[in-house]
C-alpha cells in the first residue's frame, strides 16, 4: 500500500522562510537593478557630456588651425593618454565612437575611425575575440566591423566557420564590411547554412559599400552549400547578372523549393524564354507556393505556343488557386482569352429591350435625327444575344455614323478600305470602334456634337451673320448672352474662329465655355456646369440654388478620413470659404453629427458676417489706387514705419475688430507676393510664424525701377 | 473497517496531492530557470545589429495582417489607422468584417475611401460567404483590404483571410490590438533567423494597455492600470509570458501562440487547414495541428517566441468579463487536449507528447480542478475534525509565499528586461497585487475553469461571451 511521505510541520516553515527570503532578495534586487540602470545611465550621460568636445576637438582638428587652437590640440591628445589607462573612461570612448560613426559620414567617419585606431580602442575589440563568451566575441567583432579596422580582416574571418550561431553571422558580415570582396571569401569559405535574415543582413551591408562592383555570382550556383547557391540566386537578380541562364534554368529542377523559387523568379525578370519547357517539366511536381510562381513566370515570358499546356493546367489542376492563376497567365499571354463565367446568365435568359424613340434626341428638337432605328413590335422577345447585337449594332452605327459625317469627313480612301470587306465583318470592325469610343459617341449623341464648320456655313445663321454690321454683332451675342441655350453653339463657334474684333471674340468664346459642357463628356459637364451655377448664384446674389456639391470642400470632406480631419476642413471653410460654402455648410448642420454641426454653424456664422461686412467695402480698386498703395507702402517702410503698418495689419485681424481691414483686392495680393511682404495676420499664421523685413537697399531699387 | 477504507483512502489522496504540488513546485521553478537563460541569450544576441535596416529590404518577406472585426465600429478607424503605420514596407493590413450588425463596415468605407473589387473566390472554400473584397481609393491606404463576409466567428473569418492573402506570412492579431511600429521586423526576423530549421509560427508577449496614453494609433506613454481586476491581469499575464512561455520556447515545446499576436507561415496554415472553427481555443489548436503536421512530414521544424512588448491589448475590467472569457479559456484547452489526446505521453511527438501535452493536461487543465476540489476537502476535513490546523497553516504559507516569490521574480525579470513601468508607485502596487493575490484574484480564476470545464462536460450551451470594449486613453 502506498502511504503518503510524513512531512515534518518544521520542514514546511523553513521552506516557507526559504521562500519568503527568495521575495525579499528579489525585493532588493528589482529596485537595486532599477537604480543601477539609471545610475549608469546618469553617469555615462556626465562622461558623454565631458568628452564631447575633447572628441570634437579630435575629428575636426586640422594642421591649418591657427596655433592657440594648435596647442590646445596636442594637450589634449596629450591628456587623453593619461585618461586611457582607465577601463571605464576606454568604455565611455569608444562607445561615444561608436554612437557618433552612425551619425557622420566623407571626411569625418574616416577620421573618426582614424582615432579610434589612434587611440588604441581596437586592442580592447581584439581582446574581446579571445573571450570564451559567445556575446562578448561577437561584440568584438561588431565593434572591429562597425569601426572599419580593415587590418582585421583575418581575426575575424576565422569565426565564418565557428560553431556558435551568433559569432559566424557576426563575422560574416564584418568581413563583408571590412574587405570589398570580402562576400566573395564569404560565399568560398562558409560551411554553414546562411538564414535568411542573415542574407537580408549581408545585402544591406553590400549596398553600403560605395562603387561596389559585384562579382559575378553565377560562380557560386555550383556549390554544394544549398544556401550559397540561394543567396547567389538572389544576388544575382538583385545585381542584374543575367550571363547565367542555363544554370539558373537548371536549378528550377532543385528539390529545395525556395532554390526553385528564387531561380524562377531570376527567369520572369531576365526573360530567359528559353527556360519554358524546363518550367513545364518540373510543374507537376511542384508545391501549391511553386505552382503560382511557375505559372505567373510563364504569364509573363510565355508564347502562344505554352497556351495549350497552361489550358490543360487550368482544366486539370484541383486547387482553384492554382487553376486561376493558370488562367491569368492564360489572359496574359492572350488578352481575353478566358471570358468571366461565373454568374453570366445564358443567352436566352435576355429579352431586348423594345425601342419606341431615341432617347438620343434631345428635347428641344435640335438634336441629331435617328435613322434607321430597328423598332421591334411590342412584347416581341429577342432570342439571342447575337440578334441583339445586331439590333443595338445598328443604332450605334447610327450614331457612330453621325459623329463621322459631322466631326470628320469621311475621306474616300477609307470608303475604299471598307468596302471590299464583307457586311458582316464591316460591322464587326464598327461594333469593335464603337465599344471604345461608345462612351464618347453616347454623349455626343445625347447633347451637343461640335459640328463641323464648313456645315455651319451653310446655314443661314452663319452666312447672315458674316454679313452683320459689328454694332449688330455685338447686340446679337448679348441676345445670346440673355437668352441663348445649347442652340447657339454652332454660331458661338462660328464666332470664335470667324470673328474679327478680339473683344467680340472672346465673349464669344466665354459663352461657349458656359454652354460647352453639355456637349462634353459627363464630368466635365457636371464640374463646369457646378463652377456656372456658382457663379451665376455669386451674381445674382442667390444662394438658394447652390447645392452643397458646389462647396470646393464638399469633396475633401467627403474624403476625410476622420472626425478630426472633418473638423479641419470646416475651419477651414471659415479662412477662406464664400457664399459657395453656405449651402454644403447647411448640408453639414442637417445632417450630420453634433460635433460636426456645432462646427458647421460656427463657420456659417462667420462666413454670413464677413459676407455682410464685405458688402460695406468697395469690391473693386484702381490701378491708380493700386500704384498709390503700393508707393505709400514702399515710402513706409523705407521711412522705417513699414513694420508697423505690417503689424497693424497683424493686430487688427488678431483684434478682430473690423475684419474687413484686412482684406485687400486681389492684385494688391499679388503685388506684395512679388515684393515678399507678408500682409495679413492670419496668413502669416498660417505661415508658421515666419516674419522678415526687406532691405532698404532693395526697397530703394524697387522706388528707382518704378 | 469502513474507517480503515477511509483512511487508505485519505492516504492515497494526501499522495496524489503532495506528489502533484511537490512536482507543480519544481517545474515552476525549472521554468524560471529556463526562463532566465532565455531571456538573457535573447539579450545578448539582440545586443548586436540595428534590424530597422531591412524594412525596404528586396528580400523582405511579405506579410499580411489578419484583423478580423465584429462590431467594432467605436474604434476600428483607429485601429486600423495604427495597423497601417507599421515600419515595414511589405506587408498588407486586412480587415474582416465578420457581419457587424453595427456601422462597422459603413465607418471603414467612409474613412477609407473605400471600393468593392472583383476577387476570384474558390467555390469549395469552407468558410461563410463573401459579401465583398474592398480596397481604398486613396494611394496612403493602398494596404489595406476589407473582407465583408457573413458571421462565421474569429476563426472563420482569419481562415477567409488566410486563404484569400498572397503573403508568404499571415499574422493574425485582435483589431483592438496596438502594435509596436518596429513589430513586423521583429516577426519577420524571427521567421528568417534559422538556417536548419523552419520557423512555422512565431508569437509573442502580449502587454496591458489599459490606462496607457495612445495618441494617433501609436502608444505614447505606458501606465499602470487603475483598475484593480486589470492590475491583477497584468502580474497575471507578465508571470505567463516572461517565465512561463519563455521557458516551454527555450524548450521548443510551446503549445500556444496567443490569439491577440500570432504569425504564421501560410503554407502550413493553409496546409491544416487554418483555425478549427468548432471550437473556442483556436489559437491553441491550430499550434497542435501545426506541430503534429510538421512530425508527421519528419521536416525540422520551430516555433519562434519574441519577448518584446510588441503586441498591448485591453484586458477585461469588468468580473462578468472577465469570468466569460477564462471560462472559454477553460473550454478551449479542454477541448483542445481531447481533441489531440493521442500524444498524450506519446513518444512519437517528442518533448511535445511527454513534456507539454502531460503539463497542459495537469497543470493548466487539472489543477485548477484539483484547487477547487481541495477546498472543499479542506472545510469537510475542518467539520469532521481530521484537520492538522498546525499543518494546515503552515502548508498554506509555504504555497502562499512561493507563489509571492515567484510573482516577485516575474517582476524582477521584467524590470530587469524592459523596465516598461518607471514609477515606484508602480512596482510597489504590483508587489502588493503579488501578495494579495492568492486570496483575491486567484479564486475568481479558478472559478471560471471550473464553471468552463463544467459547461464542456455537461454539454452547457455557450459561446465567446462579449468584450466590451472603451477604447484607448489619449496621451496627455
Amino acid at each position: 500500500m502506498i502511504k503518503s511521505p510524513k512531512i515534518h510541520t518544521d520542514l514546511l516553515w523553513d521552506l516557507t522562510v526559504l521562500f519568503l527570503g527568495l521575495a525579499a532578495l528579489y525585493f532588493v534586487s528589482i529596485f537595486f537593478f532599477r537604480n543601477r540602470a539609471s545610475r549608469l545611465f546618469r553617469r555615462r550621460g556626465t562622461k558623454r557630456t565631458e568628452l564631447a568636445p575633447i572628441i570634437s576637438n579630435f575629428l575636426f582638428h586640422s594642421s591649418e588651425d591657427p596655433k592657440e587652437a594648435q596647442k590646445e590640440y596636442v594637450e589634449l591628445k596629450i591628456g587623453i593618454r593619461e585618461y586611457l589607462a582607465d577601463n571605464y573612461f576606454r568604455k565611455i570612448l569608444a562607445d561615444i565612437l561608436f554612437d557618433l560613426q552612425r551619425d557622420v559620414a566623407g571626411g569625418t567617419r574616416q577620421r573618426l575611425f582614424r582615432l579610434f585606431v589612434e587611440l588604441g580602442l581596437h586592442h580592447d575589440s581584439y581582446k574581446k575575440l579571445k573571450s570564451w563568451r559567445w556575446n562578448i566575441v561577437a561584440q568584438g567583432i561588431l565593434e572591429l566591423a562597425q569601426m572599419e579596422v580593415s587590418h582585421a580582416f583575418q581575426s575575424v574571418a576565422k569565426f565564418i566557420n565557428d560553431k556558435r550561431g551568433i559569432v559566424r553571422k557576426q563575422a560574416e558580415l564584418a568581413i563583408v564590411h571590412l574587405k570589398v570582396d570580402g562576400i566573395n571569401y564569404l560565399l568560398d569559405n562558409t560551411k554553414y547554412g546562411i538564414s535568411e535574415w542573415q542574407q537580408l543582413k549581408l545585402i544591406e551591408a553590400l549596398e553600403s559599400i560605395t562603387d561596389y562592383n559585384p562579382p559575378r555570382f553565377k560562380t557560386w550556383l555550383i556549390s554544394e552549400n544549398k544556401d550559397v547557391v540561394l543567396f547567389s540566386l538572389r544576388l544575382i537578380k538583385h545585381y542584374n547578372q543575367n550571363d547565367a541562364a542555363d544554370s539558373i534554368i537548371a536549378l528550377v529542377k532543385h528539390k529545395d523549393n525556395d532554390i526553385k523559387i528564387a531561380a524562377i523568379h531570376c527567369i520572369r525578370d531576365f526573360h530567359f524564354t528559353k527556360a519554358m519547357d524546363a518550367l513545364k517539366l518540373v510543374f507537376a511536381q511542384c508545391s501549391p507556393i511553386v505552382k503560382a510562381s511557375l505559372l505567373d513566370t510563364m504569364g509573363e515570358i510565355g508564347s502562344e505556343a505554352d497556351l495549350e499546356f497552361l489550358k490543360h493546367v487550368a482544366r486539370t489542376e484541383p486547387n482553384f488557386s492554382i487553376a486561376n492563376r493558370a488562367n491569368r497567365a492564360i489572359n496574359t499571354i492572350q488578352p481575353d482569352a478566358i471570358l468571366p463565367t461565373k454568374d453570366i446568365l445564358e443567352d436566352a435568359d435576355f429579352v431586348m429591350e423594345t425601342i419606341t424613340e431615341s432617347p438620343a434626341i434631345p428635347s428641344d428638337g435640335e438634336g441629331l435625327p435617328v435613322e434607321n432605328v430597328e423598332v421591334p413590335e411590342t412584347g416581341e422577345v429577342i432570342p439571342a444575344v447575337a440578334e441583339k447585337v445586331e439590333t443595338i449594332e445598328i443604332e450605334e452605327i447610327q450614331i457612330y455614323d453621325l459623329v463621322e459625317v459631322h466631326t470628320q469627313p469621311k475621306e474616300p480612301e477609307e470608303e475604299e478600305e471598307l468596302s471590299p470587306v464583307s457586311e458582316e465583318k464591316s460591322h464587326q470592325l464598327e461594333i469593335l470602334e464603337l465599344e471604345a469610343d461608345l462612351e464618347r459617341s453616347l454623349n455626343f449623341s445625347l447633347g451637343l456634337v461640335p459640328v463641323d464648320a464648313a456645315e455651319i456655313d451653310e446655314t443661314p445663321e452663319n452666312t447672315d451673320y458674316a454679313e452683320m454690321s459689328q454694332e449688330s454683332r455685338e447686340q446679337l451675342l448679348d441676345e445670346m448672352t440673355e437668352n441663348g441655350g445649347a442652340s447657339e453653339t454652332p454660331l458661338l463657334e462660328f464666332m470664335m474662329e470667324h470673328e474679327e474684333d478680339p473683344e467680340l471674340r472672346f465673349k464669344a468664346f466665354n459663352r461657349l465655355r458656359n454652354t460647352a459642357p453639355k456637349s462634353q463628356g459627363p464630368e466635365i459637364a457636371e464640374v463646369e456646369a457646378v463652377e456656372e451655377v456658382a457663379e451665376i448664384a455669386l451674381d445674382t446674389d442667390d444662394i438658394g440654388t447652390l447645392s452643397p456639391e458646389h462647396s470646393v470642400f464638399y469633396s475633401l470632406f467627403e474624403h476625410a478620413s476622420d472626425l478630426d480631419s472633418k473638423k479641419i476642413l470646416i475651419k477651414e471653410t471659415i479662412a477662406i470659404g464664400d457664399e459657395k460654402e453656405i449651402a454644403f455648410l447647411n448640408h453639414l448642420a442637417q445632417n450630420e453629427g453634433d460635433s460636426i454641426k456645432d462646427e458647421a454653424l460656427k463657420a456659417l456664422k462667420a462666413i454670413k458676417e464677413r459676407r455682410t461686412n464685405d458688402k460695406n467695402v468697395p469690391s473693386t480698386i484702381t490701378s491708380e489706387e493700386l500704384l498709390e498703395d503700393v508707393d505709400s507702402i514702399v515710402d513706409e517702410i523705407l521711412e522705417g514705419s513699414g513694420p508697423d503698418r505690417l503689424d497693424n495689419h497683424k493686430r487688427d485681424a488678431d483684434d478682430g475688430t473690423d475684419p474687413t481691414d484686412d482684406r485687400i483686392p486681389l492684385e494688391l495680393c499679388f503685388i506684395y507676393d512679388e515684393l515678399g511682404i507678408l500682409y495679413n495676420g492670419q496668413r502669416e499664421k498660417e505661415d508658421l510664424g515666419l516674419n522678415f523685413e526687406l532691405s532698404q537697399e532693395y526697397m530703394y531699387n524697387l522706388k528707382e525701377q518704378g | 473497517m469502513s474507517g480503515n477504507l477511509f483512511e487508505i483512502v485519505i492516504e492515497y489522496l494526501n499522495t496524489v496531492f503532495l506528489l502533484f504540488s511537490v512536482v507543480l513546485f519544481t517545474l515552476l521553478s525549472i521554468m524560471g530557470y529556463l526562463s532566465t537563460r532565455n531571456s538573457i541569450h535573447y539579450r545578448n544576441k539582440n545586443k548586436v545589429g540595428d534590424i530597422s535596416k531591412v524594412m525596404a529590404s528586396p528580400l523582405a518577406p511579405s506579410i499580411t495582417i489578419i484583423a478580423p472585426a465584429y462590431n467594432e465600429g467605436l474604434t476600428i478607424i483607429e485601429n486600423i489607422r495604427s495597423l497601417l503605420s507599421l515600419q515595414y514596407v511589405n506587408y498588407e493590413v486586412m480587415v474582416i468584417n465578420d457581419g457587424s450588425i453595427d456601422d462597422t463596415m459603413e465607418k471603414m468605407i467612409s474613412a477609407y475611401n473605400l471600393v468593392k473589387v472583383t476577387q476570384e473566390i474558390d467555390p469549395n472554400w469552407k468558410s461563410k460567404p463573401i459579401r465583398g473584397v474592398y480596397r481604398s481609393r486613396q494611394a496612403s491606404f493602398s494596404k489595406l483590404i476589407v473582407i465583408d463576409k457573413e458571421n462565421g466567428g474569429k476563426s472563420d473569418a482569419i481562415n477567409t483571410g488566410i486563404y484569400l492573402s498572397d503573403s508568404k506570412f499571415v499574422g493574425c492579431i485582435d483589431v483592438d490590438c496596438l502594435l509596436k511600429p518596429d513589430a513586423l521586423l521583429h516577426v519577420v526576423k524571427s521567421f528568417y533567423q534559422r538556417s536548419k530549421k523552419r520557423v512555422i509560427a512565431v508569437g509573442g508577449v502580449i502587454r496591458i494597455a489599459n490606462s496607457c496614453g495612445i495618441s494617433g494609433g501609436m502608444l505614447e506613454e505606458i501606465r499602470l492600470p487603475k483598475n484593480w481586476l486589470a492590475k491583477f491581469q497584468l502580474l497575471e499575464y507578465s508571470r505567463s509570458f516572461l517565465l512561463g512561455r519563455m521557458a516551454w520556447s527555450r524548450l521548443d515545446s510551446l503549445l500556444i501562440i496567443s490569439g491577440a499576436f500570432g504569425f504564421f507561415d501560410r503554407e502550413i496554415a493553409l496546409a491544416v487547414g487554418g483555425y478549427d472553427t468548432n471550437t473556442v481555443g483556436e489559437d491553441m489548436e491550430i499550434i497542435f495541428r501545426m506541430r503534429r503536421y510538421m512530425h508527421e512530414l519528419k521536416e525540422p521544424y520551430t516555433i519562434e517566441y519574441i519577448p518584446d512588448p510588441l503586441c498591448w491589448t485591453e484586458v477585461p475590467e469588468d468580473l462578468n468579463i472577465l469570468v466569460n472569457q477564462r471560462d472559454r479559456w477553460a473550454r478551449g484547452n479542454l477541448e483542445t487536449l481531447f481533441k489531440h489526446k493521442d500524444m498524450f505521453f506519446n513518444s512519437k511527438f517528442g518533448r511535445l507528447g511527454l513534456i507539454s501535452y502531460p503539463y497542459w493536461f495537469f497543470y493548466e487543465w487539472l489543477a485548477p480542478l484539483m484547487e477547487f476540489f481541495g477546498f472543499f476537502t479542506i472545510i469537510v476535513f475542518a467539520f469532521t475534525g481530521m484537520l492538522n490546523w498546525e499543518f494546515f497553516l503552515a502548508i498554506t504559507m509555504t504555497i502562499y509565499m512561493f507563489s509571492v516569490m515567484f510573482s516577485f521574480y516575474a517582476i524582477l525579470w521584467d524590470v530587469y528586461t524592459y523596465n516598461e513601468y518607471k514609477k515606484t508607485k508602480d512596482i510597489l502596487t504590483l508587489m502588493f497585487c503579488a501578495l494579495i493575490e492568492p486570496i483575491t484574484f486567484h479564486p475568481i480564476i479558478v472559478w471560471s475553469a471550473v464553471r468552463g470545464n463544467y459547461k464542456k462536460l455537461f454539454r452547457v450551451k455557450s459561446g465567446w461571451g462579449s468584450q466590451v470594449r472603451k477604447g484607448f486613453a489619449k496621451a496627455t
